[in-house]
């Protein structure tokens, strides 16, 4: 608080100098003939409080110039614009005060000198001689009047010179009659004036004065003016005085007077015009540097207010400059720059807008390409795509599976180059060479790109031969979903016509067994016991049969749960505790809850131990491995379940279609374990693998998606 | 600003201070032992020289100060006491005319007479006791008001003796 104080006066303290500069200015009068008030420029606490004033504005600007330069040379926004505008306020200032000053110190010297006149001199000087000798006269007619009283004076007999004083003061009508002796103590005086029973006794002038024709002296006294007369009565030195006053006529006195006066004011004013030029120009010269400073001062709160706009305007142009459309300019007043500043806003809201909205846009576009690039990955086909000029944009997992190549080092080369850094890829690249040179908007093609890798290519033409996008499959898996298409089309036709007339079946048997096996001797009943018991057990079999034909034919109508595997996995491994034979193993690290139906897992792993366990039939110590991991693949994850026994493996003439149905190497089961394991992981977005461990023994891999 | 204009600026700038500077001097402080009111003369050396002395001649008239102050253990009071002088010309009787607050004007052919009177002013009403000090003065306020502002910077018009101590 204390310290914006400070700041504030630090900052009040330049105005408030040039305040009272500006008020001395106006006020300063050294002439003495001011009428409006004035102020003496030679008062100390004047002259102090200005030379202060003056130091305090000099240091002010000099600090602002220096801000100034500082900033144009750091270029600052609007530092270069204020300096120019400042530079040219005081071009434009400068001249005319400079003008006006030479004018005024020209106009106070002539018209000074304007004042005196040698003939008013002249006429003063003679106009004072002549009453210089009027005066004279009245004094030398006064003295010629003395001279008879003067001789019958008796010094001897102060009774004879007090009457003879008496007779002389009526008949001289003199004002004062004193006579001094050698030693200049009063021998006698009268006076005229009745106010006074005794006369004053006058002073007399200093000895040195009174020469042998005495002293004659006008003198000033109440009701005018008075002619004072010392005649020395003799021509010795110490001769004795007679000291006589008269009343000078009174018009002429005051008229003499008067002149003196006048004279003596024309005197000290000629005497004084020099000092007069000399406070005149100090003050003018004052004006002029005062004026100056308040110019420079100004000039740089005008620059200040008219370069601030204009600042912020370069700033905030730069802030859009460099992305920031956020940017508003204050708008103060109606005038041109406000104008400015009110377009700049509006500008910047549009930019705004228009940047907003063009964002969206690109989120949108982003968004669906991010969604495109999703279903593109998570389609089992391979999916590429190349521009105009057949640049590799975009490939998928799948593509980079199928075409057993990692596409992503590749991005951005043509076909040509393509060809040369995959060789492998060749047969695909010529494909879609050939393909995007002929007219076609469409086309398929099958690709042999080994013996037995065969791909389905289909390409499409974008518009504007903006480039193509070729989706490509396995054939052999194309062949492969056929067959199990075919095979779930079988399965459901099985399970409905075979298992409705099962029931019967076994029902009829046993009611024959029933019926007859009483009725029948020991060796009939034997045959009807076996024949019954036979059908019962083959309808049984033909059950489970159809109930796994069933099982692989039925649409998936899955619960899906978060939830963990552990769980799952332990509760069908319990199941097979009870196997000597068997053992497994499982360890499964902390995983994430993954979203699975928990019934179908179930069979999935019942299928898969049950695979191993029949296709291990003579094996005497099975182990079985259950093991898992989550594993990232770009932006997709999975969880990985593996199963390993230490079984005969996976015979090499079933390896290729392994999870199709009735494709086994085993004595026992139905076919379509494998196959039911495949359809479980596929309805949960998975995918299987199986090959054969380095150790021996059948290793089954299932990526389920977390 | 061009090298002449720079000379010409610093002359002016420094002119005051080069001028020769006037005088006024005390040169002795007696005090009357028979005096009831404590009266001390005062004697001094008043050189006009320039500017002043031909003020003077040209009818300006030339106000001088006596005052005296007491000051205790190095704390001076404001002055106690003054007495005015004023030197003066008079042209139609063509006589210097010197005035004292409390005495008949005195009236000199000659500015040396005159001189010689202000040198020896009558004796001024200073208390008795310690302490007390001194001072005469030109008072530059009561001149004519183009005159101030020269006296105020110009050295020839610094007519002060300063405070001088009473012996």
């Amino acid at each position: 608080m204390k310290r914006s104080l400070g700041r504030r006066l630090l900052v009040l303290l330049p105005w408030l100098a040039a305040l009272w500069l500006g008020v001395l200015a106006l006020l300063l009068d050294g002439s003495g003939t001011a009428f409006a008030p004035s102020i003496d420029p030679a008062a100390p606490a004047v002259m102090i409080s200005a030379a202060l004033a003056l130091l305090i504005l000099l240091l002010a600007s000099a600090a602002r110039v220096l801000q100034l330069r500082r900033a144009a040379t750091r270029k600052e926004a609007g530092a270069r614009l204020s300096w120019r505008l400042i530079r040219h306020m005081l071009w434009v200032a400068l001249p005319p005060l400079l003008l006006l000053y030479a004018a005024s110190m020209k106009f106070v010297h002539s018209s000074i000198e304007g004042w005196f006149q040698p003939d008013v001199a002249e006429a003063l000087d003679n106009a004072l001689q002549v009453a210089q000798r009027s005066v004279q006269l009245a004094q030398a007619r006064r003295r010629g009047q003395l001279q008879p009283w003067m001789a019958q004076l008796d010094l001897n007999d102060r009774t004879q010179v007090a009457d003879l004083l008496d007779q002389a003061i009526d008949e001289l009508d003199a004002l004062e009659l004193t006579v001094f002796g050698s030693d200049r103590r009063v021998i006698a005086s009268v006076s005229a004036d009745p106010r006074y029973l005794l006369p004053l006794y006058p002073e007399l002038p200093p000895n040195g004065l009174v020469g042998g024709d005495g002293l004659a002296v006008l003198e000033s006294a109440t009701g005018g003016q008075v002619n004072l007369l010392v005649v020395p009565l003799s021509g010795q030195r110490d001769a004795p005085l007679l000291q006589a006053r008269f009343a000078f006529d009174t018009q002429l006195g005051e008229l003499t007077r008067r002149l003196e006066a006048q004279t003596l004011a024309y005197t000290r004013l000629s005497f004084l015009r020099n000092a007069l030029r000399y406070t005149l120009s100090a003050v003018l010269s004052f004006v002029l540097l005062v004026s100056a400073l308040g110019t420079l001062f100004l000039a740089f709160a005008l620059a200040r207010r008219l370069s601030t706009p204009i600042r912020d305007l370069a700033a905030a142009t730069e802030a859009v400059a460099e992305g920031d459309l956020a940017v508003q300019l204050p708008v103060a007043g109606d005038d041109e720059l406000s104008a400015l500043a009110r377009s700049f806003n509006r500008m910047t809201n549009r930019l705004a807008e228009a940047d907003t909205r063009v964002k969206r846009t690109q989120e949108a576009l982003e968004s669906e390409r991010a969604f495109l690039a999703t279903v593109i990955e998570r389609i089992s086909s391979g999916v590429i795509t190349f521009d105009g000029d057949l640049h590799l944009l975009v490939c998928n997992g799948a593509a980079q599976e199928l075409l057993e190549v990692d596409l992503s080092t590749v991005i951005g080369q043509t076909t040509a180059q393509l060809g040369v850094a995959l060789p492998s890829l060749q047969p695909l690249t010529a494909a879609i060479d050939s393909g995007y040179a002929s007219a076609a908007q469409e086309w398929r093609q099958e690709i042999a790109l080994s013996e037995s890798r065969r791909l389905l290519l289909r390409a499409t033409r974008l518009p504007d031969d903006a480039g193509l996008v070729a989706v490509f499959e396995d054939q052999n898996e194309a062949s492969r979903q056929q067959r199990e298409s075919a095979w779930g089309e079988v399965a459901r036709r099985l399970a409905h016509e075979i298992k409705n007339p099962l029931t019967p079946i076994q029902l009829a048997a046993e009611r024959l067994r029933h019926r007859y096996l009483s009725r029948l001797g020991p060796e009939d009943g034997q045959v009807l016991d076996r024949a019954t018991n036979t059908i019962v057990a083959q309808v049984d079999a033909l059950k489970s049969m159809v109930n796994a034909f069933s099982d692989y034919s039925r649409a998936p109508r899955l619960d899906l749960k978060a939830q963990p595997l552990e769980p799952i996995v332990l509760d069908v491994v319990e199941l097979y505790r009870g196997e000597q034979r068997m053992q497994i193993d499982v360890d499964l690290p902390e995983l994430p809850p993954i979203r699975v139906d928990s019934g179908r897992l179930r069979q999935l792993l019942h299928n898969l131990l049950k695979n191993a366990s029949e296709a291990a039939e003579d094996s005497a110590a099975l182990r079985v491995r259950i093991d898992a991991e989550a594993i990232a693949e770009g932006s997709r994850s999975f969880m990985e379940l593996r199963i390993a026994d230490n079984g005969p493996g996976i015979a090499d003439n079933v390896r290729e279609r392994l999870f199709e149905p009735y494709v086994t190497s085993k004595a026992k089961g139905s076919g379509l374990g494998l196959a039911i394991v495949k359809r479980i992981v596929e309805e949960h977005g998975g995918q299987i693998r199986a090959e054969n461990g380095a150790d021996g023994g059948a290793v089954f891999r299932l990526r389920l998606p977390l | 600003m061009s090298k002449p204009s720079r000379l010409a600026f610093w002359a002016l700038l420094c002119l005051p201070a080069l001028t020769a500077a006037g005088s006024l001097q005390i040169t002795g402080l007696e005090r009357l032992g028979g005096a009831p009111d404590g009266g001390v003369r005062v004697r001094l050396l008043v050189d006009l020289s320039g500017a002043p002395e031909q003020a003077l001649a040209h009818g300006v008239t030339l106000p001088l100060l006596i005052q005296w102050r007491r000051c205790v253990q190095g704390l001076c009071q404001p002055p106690a006491g003054a007495v005015h002088l004023q030197a003066r010309y008079a042209p139609l009787q063509e006589r210097y005319l010197l005035e004292h607050q409390d005495r008949p004007v005195r009236a000199f052919a000659f500015q040396p007479n005159l001189l010689d009177a202000l040198e020896n002013p009558p004796p001024v009403a200073v208390p008795a006791g310690d302490g007390w000090q001194l001072r005469v003065r030109l008072r530059v306020r009561h001149l004519p008001p183009p005159l101030r502002l020269p006296a105020r910077l110009n050295a020839e018009w610094k007519l002060n003796s300063g405070w001088v101590a009473l012996p």
